[in-house]
C-alpha cells in the first residue's frame, strides 16, 4: 500500500513471509497494511456518515451523530496519512536526533 | 456484545498469524561488542546475555514504528466509532498511551545520557543502539577479571 516505508523483499511480486529477514521488514509490511487499512476504513466511515445523515430525516440526535462520524472520519483519514508527520513532530519536540529512532523503520 | 466478540476473534487471528506465519531470523539485528564474537558451537557464559541484548535492541529501537502503528490504530478505532462518543474516548486513550509509551522510552534515553555524562561510563559512544552492547562488553571484562573466560 505505502511502499515508501521500506524496500520489502520480493517487492515486484507478492511479499512472502519467508523472504522477510529483518524486524524492519516485518514492521514495514505491518505498517503499510495498517496505514492503508486505516485510510480505507476512514474513507468508508465518511461515506457511511453521509448515509447516516440522509437516513436521520432531520432528527437532531441522529444528525449530530452523523456529523460526528463525518468529522472523526476526516480526522482519522488525516491521521492515517499524516502518522509519520505526527511522529516527526513528537520526536522533534523532544529534541531526538538519532537516526535509529527518527527513521520510519528500525534499520535491523 | 457482538462487537467485543469480533474484536477478540480478530485479535486471536492476528496473534495466530504472527505466531505461525513469521519465520524470521534475527541475525540481522545489530549487535557489536562482546556479543559479535560469541561462538555458539562453544558457548561462553556471556552468550546467555546476548539474546536479551538483541531483544532489548529490537524492543527499544522499534518504539518509533510501534508508535506509528498505535496512532493509526487509534484512527481506525475513531473511524469505526461512527459518531459514538465512547469510540472517540477509546481512540483518545489509544493516542494518549502511545505518546506516553514513546515518552517513557525517550525518558529512558534521557536518564541514561545524564548518568553517562555524570559518571563518564561511555555507554552512548556508539549511539542508542550501542548501549546494551557496551553493557555486555563491561560484563565480559568483569568476567575476565574474576577469572572466567567469557
Amino acid at each position: 500500500m505505502f511502499n515508501y516505508l521500506t524496500t520489502i523483499s520480493n517487492l515486484n511480486g507478492v511479499p512472502k513471509l519467508s523472504n522477510l529477514d529483518t524486524v524492519g521488514e516485518i514492521l514495514g509490511i505491518f505498517l503499510n497494511v495498517l496505514m492503508g487499512s486505516g485510510f480505507a476504513i476512514a474513507v468508508a466511515s465518511i461515506g457511511y456518515s453521509a448515509i447516516q445523515y440522509a437516513l436521520s430525516m432531520g432528527e437532531p440526535k441522529q444528525v449530530a451523530q452523523a456529523w460526528n462520524a463525518f468529522i472523526w472520519g476526516v480526522l482519522a483519514a488525516a491521521i492515517s496519512i499524516g502518522a509519520l508527520g505526527i511522529k516527526a513532530a513528537v520526536l522533534g519536540a523532544a529534541g531526538v536526533v538519532s537516526s535509529d529512532i527518527t527513521n520510519a523503520l528500525p534499520s535491523f | 456484545m457482538h462487537y467485543q466478540a469480533f474484536k477478540k476473534f480478530t485479535l486471536f487471528l492476528l496473534t495466530l498469524t504472527v505466531l505461525t506465519g513469521f519465520s524470521v531470523s534475527y541475525s540481522a539485528t545489530t549487535v557489536a561488542g562482546a556479543c559479535a564474537s560469541v561462538n555458539l558451537d562453544n558457548p561462553s557464559p556471556i552468550a546467555i546475555v546476548c539474546p536479551f541484548v538483541r531483544l532489548l535492541n529490537i524492543a527499544v529501537l522499534s518504539v518509533g514504528a510501534v508508535f506509528l502503528g498505535m496512532v493509526v490504530y487509534g484512527g481506525i478505532k475513531l473511524s469505526l466509532s461512527l459518531g459514538d462518543p465512547k469510540g472517540y474516548q477509546g481512540a483518545q486513550q489509544t493516542w494518549f498511551w502511545a505518546v506516553v509509551g514513546l515518552m517513557v522510552v525517550l525518558g529512558f534515553f534521557t536518564i541514561l545520557v545524564i548518568v553517562d555524562n555524570i559518571f563518564g561510563l561511555g555507554l552512548m559512544t556508539n549511539g542508542p543502539i550501542g548501549i546494551f552492547d557496551n553493557l555486555v562488553t563491561g560484563i565480559s571484562d568483569l568476567l575476565t577479571k574474576v577469572g572466567i573466560e567469557p
